[in-house]
């Protein structure tokens, strides 16, 4: 049947596409799926980064279009999952080395031998952002509950839904349930209200997913973290999977509450 | 940089205006203008290239698909689609879906000028969310069924009336009309412009104040 390409994008700089792309591809991966990732952000790379295969670099996207190398030999194999791949962006080019047509040519080769594809977007609108979105069959929007990316969001999906690429998947990433209940923070129900475009998911602010990238391990590995469990309930919606989203209000059930003092009281 | 006479099929001419090269169409539909096009750019590729396009489509109506063929072309061969003077709703429309700035109005030539004088028969309706950095520029009325965005500018010489949330700035009866209004199940915008009015409202964020749902001039 062949690969799914999805591209993660988001307008708006510093949203958590890289985290995302390289978080939903482990995840995929984990699930038993062939993923390939791609970055597209070319100049500006960071996927390599998060995904700790940065020293592992010899041939990059742009080399696999101007020809100086096979498609596979820009793959490098994930450490962890034998199934999972990076192609990284070039480093010391710009978005003007590649075309859109090379995009959708090199999706092209890669769907045969593929579950997944997933392309990481740069931030903007222009030349990177129509590379990322030209060979797509699903294009997920990134934005955190906060006006100005959510301003950006709601362009991005515009262009979309006029380049008939769409409909768009939300992601609300960095969703700090204490600012929403303080009302410092929109709620997820402000952004999609005025987004207008199917929840895929809500992943909560994390403290962990900092070191997690500076170690190069996504934190979708961290079985104990709220926004590692987000990553991978997206994962499973991705396949088709009904799952409900998380509860990241922290407050406890009533009935959670009474089975935590039962337990607590048979202790003492 | 640019010439001001170029060698065109005879379909189509060339022009160069300031920085701009003006490509006028004289086809009755897209295909046609399509092949004479795109061949003389392929093959003036070199000379054009860096060059900034304005097309003038007069009433081809050019969809989505079309439109972004034409913008796509232009990029893969590193020319900049910068204007689209348009006499056709379909094609202005698309243009302000995608972005893409469109013929300004007041130059308006005699035969936009005698649409616009029928503008108070005539409505736009579009049944959509209109998103941030939309553009939408018509001669009539307006009426839109969905919200309009912050970032979204509506411009009409008559009536503005949403359906649903105007968050996003409306200028109506842009060529004077009175009696022209703007309205709105919910009205938060940030730049409302009516004939003799023009009012910014500060405070957009949400949870904030609600205005008035509908504004017209009154005449004593």
């Amino acid at each position: 049947m062949g690969a799914k390409v999805i591209t993660v994008t988001s307008g708006k700089g510093g949203v958590g596409k890289t985290t995302t792309t390289a978080n939903l591809a482990v995840a995929l991966a984990s699930q038993g799926k062939k993923v390939t990732c791609l970055d597209a952000d070319i100049g500006l790379r960071n996927l390599d980064v998060v995904m700790g295969l940065e020293n592992r670099i010899v041939y990059d996207i742009v080399d696999v279009v101007e020809g100086r190398c096979r498609l596979r030999q820009a793959m490098i194999r994930d450490k962890k999952f034998s199934e999972l791949y990076l192609i990284p962006a070039a480093q010391t080019r710009d978005k003007s080395a590649i075309a859109p047509s090379d995009m959708i040519r090199i999706c092209d080769d890669l769907r045969p031998e593929m579950d997944w594809i997933i392309i990481d977007s740069p931030a903007g609108i222009e030349r990177g952002f129509k590379n990322a979105i030209a060979p797509a069959d699903v294009i997920i929007v990134i934005t955190n509950p906060e006006v100005s990316a959510v301003r950006d969001a709601d362009r991005i999906i515009g262009i979309i839904e006029a380049e008939e690429k769409g409909p768009a998947h939300l992601i609300i990433n960095r969703l700090n349930p204490s600012l929403v209940r303080k009302g410092d923070m929109l709620t997820a129900d402000d952004v999609t209200n005025l987004l207008a475009v199917d929840l895929l998911g809500i992943v909560p602010e994390d403290e962990n997913v900092v070191a997690s990238t500076n170690r190069g391990q996504p934190i979708v590995l961290n079985d104990h973290s709220k926004a590692g469990q987000a990553f991978s309930n997206i994962a499973l919606r991705l396949n088709g999977e009904n799952v409900p989203l998380l509860n990241l209000d922290g407050r406890e059930g009533i009935f959670k509450a009474i089975g935590r003092l039962i337990k607590d009281g048979g202790k003492s | 940089m640019v010439q001001n006479k170029m060698t065109a099929p005879s379909n189509l001419s060339i022009k160069g205006k300031g920085e701009n090269l003006v490509i006028t169409s004289h086809h009755q539909e897209f295909s046609g203008f399509w092949i004479d096009f795109s061949h003389y750019l392929l093959e003036n590729e070199s000379f054009l290239q860096k060059a900034h396009i304005v097309l003038d489509t007069r009433d081809i109506p050019i969809n989505s698909k079309e439109m972004f063929k034409v913008r796509d072309f232009l990029l893969e061969h590193q020319m900049t689609l910068v204007q689209i003077n348009s006499t056709n709703t379909m094609t202005n429309i698309t243009a302000g879906l995608l972005g893409i700035r469109l013929f300004d109005v007041n130059q308006a030539s005699k035969s936009e000028q005698k649409l616009g004088s029928k503008s108070s028969d005539r409505a736009v309706i579009l049944r959509k969310t209109i998103r941030s950095g939309t553009v939408i520029d018509e001669s009539c009325d307006v009426i839109i069924m969905g919200d309009v965005n912050p970032g979204a500018v509506i411009r009409s010489d008559g009536s503005i009336i949403v359906w649903g949330k105007l968050q996003g700035e409306v200028h109506a009866g842009r060529s004077g009309n009175v009696k022209s209004l703007v309205c709105a199940l919910e009205l938060n915008t940030t730049n409302i412009i009516l004939p003799g009015i023009n009012r910014i409202r500060e405070e957009t964020r949400p949870g904030s104040q609600k205005l008035l749902t509908c504004l017209k001039i009154q005449l004593k």
